[in-house]
């Protein structure tokens, strides 16, 4: 009987100790936590705070204006513009983008020689926006080398017929322009990206599906996709996060007001900062944080469904 | 374990505890009201012995001497008393004129200089040895002259040497652009010392050190041991950061000096730290009319500088005024404006407890562009740091006005009004569509003007006139260009101004008609001008390799005497359109120049011929605002700035900055200074230079002051102007990138009106 007391007693002096012990260490993870989390917490969320404040207020004299600016926002035609533009931008370039570095990692990861390839592809990555601009201006000037060498086959088959050359970034191709180099700057990154999930992918399930029987197609579908679904999201937030941060080359190849149809939204954002619309522009950024919120949960619940 | 954990955790709370007292400490701290340190630089003006001057040499006794181009060695004793050695300058008539300048604590003089030529052989003899290269002439002490003939085993002929210096011990030495010498000033004899990286500019002697300035380093050289010694990295570093204006030194008891634009620095030598100790918005050094070119070091730290324009400052510690000024004026604007530079100096002389802090956004050492420097400025505003004054120039005044960033000025202007001292045309030129209020006011304007002969621009009825102009001219003279407009881009640049307020109605909208018009009278312009242009001609005139000039007997010619140069321009085409930028030496838009305003008709044989015209386009009426003003709605000064402003507008400031040879920027918009400024009969001015083909000679053409006829026609063109270009506008750029494909040919004028129209869509949108 005493020894059940004892052995209770030291069990439940063991549970407050472990507990103890456990509020201790909590205490201290919290504390390591404590500076990202005023960091985040001062650099990010409470300037997004002032944002959200400052979206129902009037810039100038500061008058609570309640849903005025996001009206405003609404019924503006170059918002519109930007959000079609954009959305035909991201429904485009994101599944190009996917699709192409999955398949060359697919391609890829078989390959002995695969990482002088991965770094070859990895370049573009490393290479200056200015230095891209400079060399996308080279490729579709009008004076360009697309145009050059379109000029030069067609004499040869028109008999010397002269060729006019597109300004391609300023024609209605455009979005092409503005994708493909998208494409070709991130490929190599998301390829990597690609790699690494399908590098832990465990082998033998593959092999043994493949002494089953099961082709390649099979295989993909059955075996490699499923486990890639992690992956998948990552990558897939990526890509839309890079074409909000192509903007940059964008705008350093076409101007502040490109031809209509790459005229995107952070193009409206920089214009209306210029033009002082502080108001309108903290109602559009309160509304893409919304949207891109949404646009991540639906992926992830998606992604979870499918997993699960 | 335990015992540890627990002692860590105490430590924990320890440092936070120590950190909570830090913060209290460091509040109470701050909260503690602090007296004003009181005591800085300031400066008086010191009386010129005379005018001319150029070159000032320090003595050690707190005297100074004076020499210029054309002035006697003047010598100005530390108690004031003037003496001057008179050296009959016009008995040595080669002495065309005199360059760089030394003079020794003795009162030597060495010079540089360009000579005379009386005779096309002489030019040409001289021209063998390097035309552009200097001669040198000494003085010695006793006022005996040596024209020298400089020689040396190192020497080259013909290196010019372009700075010279005199050591306290009466040594002399020069810089060319990569090399230091030693001069024999006696037998002429040159002496390389050391190479350098740049151009030396400026000599200093510390005891037996010489230290010797080029933009970026300093090298000290050992006049005794006649050897390099090793660079100093402070004064180095100290350089490299100051490279954007002059800086001059004075050497005292062991301690350098230095002044420049940002103020005056002291550097005890060989220590590591250069200490300022004026600073140069709060005396003359940061006064962007004048350039430093002498420093003298006088007794209980006072300072004597020497500046361009013959102006001189004694800085002395005052000690009633506080070391930093309570209050703060804050000018900014895009790009560096020297009117509002001097018109800061002014008031920081006026205000001595403000201090005048002027930001520009694009200050030209850095690649900041245009839409970075306007993001840079919408956040400070958006931080509530506004500066006080804005100045408007290249920025879209309606929207910072829309926007409330601008206090309306109506209420401020009213007393100028009823003075009636402004041309009230423009200032209402100036008030906003859209509330019908004035948020700016300019201080100047440029007037649209055209300079042609009579019979080919006479009309005023805009476009239409100009191109049947232009459509005789060429049928008179069917070879060379019509207008001074050798690439596209600069027709387009001298059209807009006086038809871009034609293109947008009263509600806003594009009135893409009237920009086909535009457009379909630039390229017929354009077409007309290259009719005179064949093959490879336009291209060859664009690279300066082709000279158009009009033939001997054409009267356009005598504008300028036919054997110069035409140094205006004309002659070379038979029109040019532009506005009257200068108003005493000559009218020049920012693309080209054109003739004085003042010679107009000055000419026998022209007067009828070659004139002025009113230059009106698709708009009517127009000027172009030049320094637009206006006060920030948060300003922290607001009665700092409307002071600043009738300072802008007062008659001190427009007269001074004008008579004080700054005549570019326009006209002013106070009447009784655009008066003061034609009434020049008292002027000093009467003469401008040119050069001759070869580029040598400098000739004097007599100036003729405009006549009371023209006066009138001035002062009436200035009550007529009601309509304002401003500069800088999306639509602008729009239009003329089009327009370089509309007069390329890549787009007709229709097309190219739609495709503007489309371009500033997306902007009308936003």
């Amino acid at each position: 009987m005493r020894e059940k007391w004892q052995l209770k007693w030291r069990n439940k002096k063991s549970g407050e100790l472990k507990k103890s012990v456990c509020r201790k260490s909590g205490i201290k993870r919290l504390l390591f936590l404590l500076p990202g989390f005023l960091g985040v917490l001062l650099f990010y969320l409470l300037p997004f705070l002032e944002v959200v404040r400052r979206s129902f207020f009037k810039a100038g004299n500061h008058a609570f204006v309640g849903m005025e600016n996001y009206r405003a926002v609404w019924n503006n035609a170059a918002f519109l513009r930007a959000v079609r533009n954009t959305a035909y931008y991201m429904a485009a370039g994101v599944p190009l983008l996917m699709g192409i570095s999955l398949i060359l990692a697919l391609l890829m990861r078989r390959l002995t020689a695969r990482r002088k390839l991965v770094s070859a592809l990895l370049v573009p990555m490393a290479v200056p926006a200015a230095v891209m601009v400079l060399v996308l201006r080279i490729l579709v000037d009008k004076q360009g080398l697309i145009n050059g060498v379109l000029s030069f086959v067609l004499e040869r088959a028109g008999g010397g017929t002269a060729f006019t050359g597109t300004d391609y970034l300023n024609s209605k191709g455009a979005l092409a322009v503005v994708i493909g180099s998208f494409l070709w700057k991130n490929t190599g990154y998301m390829m990597i990206l690609w790699l690494a999930g399908l590098a832990g992918l465990p082998k033998e399930v593959e092999e043994a599906a493949a002494v089953d029987g099961a082709g390649r197609w099979q295989r993909w579908h059955y075996v490699i996709r499923p486990q890639l679904a992690g992956s998948f999201f990552t990558i897939g937030m990526l890509s839309v996060l890079q074409i909000f941060r192509s903007y940059r080359e964008i705008w350093m190849a076409a101007g502040s007001y490109p031809q209509e149809n790459i005229y995107f939204l952070q193009h409206l954002l920089q214009n209306w900062y210029l033009k002082l619309e502080f108001d309108q522009m903290a109602a559009l950024t309160v509304l893409l944080s919304a949207v891109l919120l949404v646009l991540c949960l639906i992926l992830q619940k998606r992604l979870e469904a499918d997993a699960g | 374990m335990a015992l540890g954990r627990k002692k860590l955790f105490h430590k924990e709370w320890y440092l936070c505890v120590l950190f909570v007292v830090c913060m209290a400490l460091s509040a109470a701290c701050g909260s503690r009201e602090e007296e004003t340190p009181m005591g800085r630089y300031a400066d008086r003006d010191v009386e010129m012995a005379g005018s001319g001057y150029t070159y000032m040499h320090p003595l050690a006794d707190g005297g100074y001497y004076l020499f210029g181009g054309d002035t006697e060695l003047t010598r100005v004793d530390a108690d004031g008393t003037v003496s001057r050695e008179n050296w009959n300058w016009e008995e040595n008539s080669n002495i065309n004129a005199k360059f760089s300048i030394a003079v020794s604590d003795e009162g030597a003089v060495f010079f540089s200089y360009r000579p005379k030529f009386s005779s096309n052989e002489e030019y040409e003899e001289f021209a063998e040895e390097g035309e552009l290269r200097y001669l040198y002439y000494y003085v010695d002490e006793e006022g005996g002259r040596h024209p020298l003939e400089l020689y040396g085993t190192d020497y080259r002929k013909g290196t010019n040497l372009e700075y010279f210096a005199f050591s306290p011990e009466g040594r002399l030495y020069a810089a060319s652009a990569s090399c230091v010498y030693g001069i024999d000033a006696e037998s002429g004899e040159v002496m390389s010392l050391f190479q350098t990286a740049g151009q030396v500019y400026e000599f200093a002697f510390l005891e037996d050190t010489m230290i010797a300035i080029d933009k970026e380093k300093a090298y000290l050289y050992d006049c005794a041991g006649e050897k390099l010694l090793d660079r100093n990295s402070a004064v180095d570093e100290f350089l490299a950061s100051h490279q954007s204006g002059r800086v001059v030194l004075a050497a005292k008891d062991g301690i350098l000096y230095f002044a420049c634009r940002t103020g005056l620095y002291r550097y005890i030598w060989d220590g590591s730290v250069i200490e300022q100790i004026a600073d140069g918005r709060m005396v003359s050094l940061g006064d962007s009319q004048y350039t430093p070119k002498a420093l003298q070091v006088l007794e209980n730290e006072e300072f004597r500088v020497y500046f361009s324009g013959n102006h001189m400052v004694e800085m002395y510690y005052d000690e009633t005024l506080p070391a930093k000024p309570e209050k703060e004026l804050v000018i900014f604007s895009l790009e560096e404006n020297g009117r509002i530079r001097y018109a800061g100096q002014l008031f920081q002389k006026e205000h001595p407890e403000v201090l005048v802090k002027y930001e520009t956004g694009m200050d030209g050492d850095n690649a900041v562009s245009k839409e970075d420097a306007l993001k840079n400025l919408n956040t400070k505003l958006l931080a509530g740091e506004a500066p006080d004054i804005i100045i408007l120039d290249g920025m879209d005044i309606e929207q910072y006005a829309g926007k409330g960033v601008l206090k309306e000025l109506d209420g401020f202007l009213s007393p100028y009004k009823e003075e009636e001292a402004l041309y009230w045309n423009i200032v209402e030129g100036m008030r906003m569509t859209e509330d019908g209020k004035i948020y700016s006011v300019p201080m100047s304007v440029y007037l649209p003007l055209w300079l042609s002969e009579k019979k080919y621009l006479d009309g005023e009825d805009g476009l239409a006139d100009i191109v049947a102009g232009m459509e005789r001219a060429r049928e008179e003279h069917p070879e060379g260009p019509l207008l001074y407009t050798p690439y596209g881009e600069d027709l387009l640049n001298q059209l807009i101004p006086v038809c871009l307020p034609a293109w947008t109605r009263e509600d806003g909208s594009l009135d893409t008609g009237k920009i086909e018009e535009f457009y379909q009278a630039a390229l017929t312009l354009w077409e007309l001008d290259c009719a005179g242009l064949e093959g490879d001609a336009r291209e060859k005139w664009q690279q300066g390799i082709l000279q158009y000039h009009a033939p001997d007997e054409q009267d356009m010619v005598r504008v300028t005497d036919g054997q110069y140069i035409d140094y205006w321009g004309i002659g070379a085409n038979w029109a040019q359109f532009g506005v009257l930028d200068n108003m005493v030496f000559g009218m020049s838009s920012i693309h080209m120049k054109l003739s004085a305003f003042r010679d107009r008709g000055s000419k026998e044989g022209v007067e009828d011929e070659v004139i002025f015209g009113k230059y009106t386009g698709q708009a009517e009426a127009v000027f172009w605002a030049n320094t637009v003003t206006g006060i920030c709605e948060q300003a922290a000064q607001p009665e700092l700035a409307e002071e600043f402003m009738n300072l802008l507008l007062s008659e001190k400031m427009m007269d001074k900055w004008w008579l004080q040879g700054s005549y570019s920027g326009g006209v002013p918009i106070r009447k009784e200074s655009v008066e003061s400024i034609l009434d020049i009969d008292n002027h000093e001015f009467a003469q401008v230079l040119g050069f001759d083909d070869k580029g040598i000679e400098i000739i004097y053409n007599e100036i003729c002051w405009p006549a009371e006829e023209e006066k009138q026609w001035l002062y009436q063109l200035m009550e007529e102007v009601s309509c304002c270009y401003r500069s800088g506008s999306m639509l602008e750029e729009t239009v003329r990138n089009i327009g370089l494909q509309v007069l390329g040919g890549e787009l007709t004028p229709r097309e190219g009106a739609d495709k503007v129209a489309g371009k500033m869509a997306i902007e009308m949108e936003e």
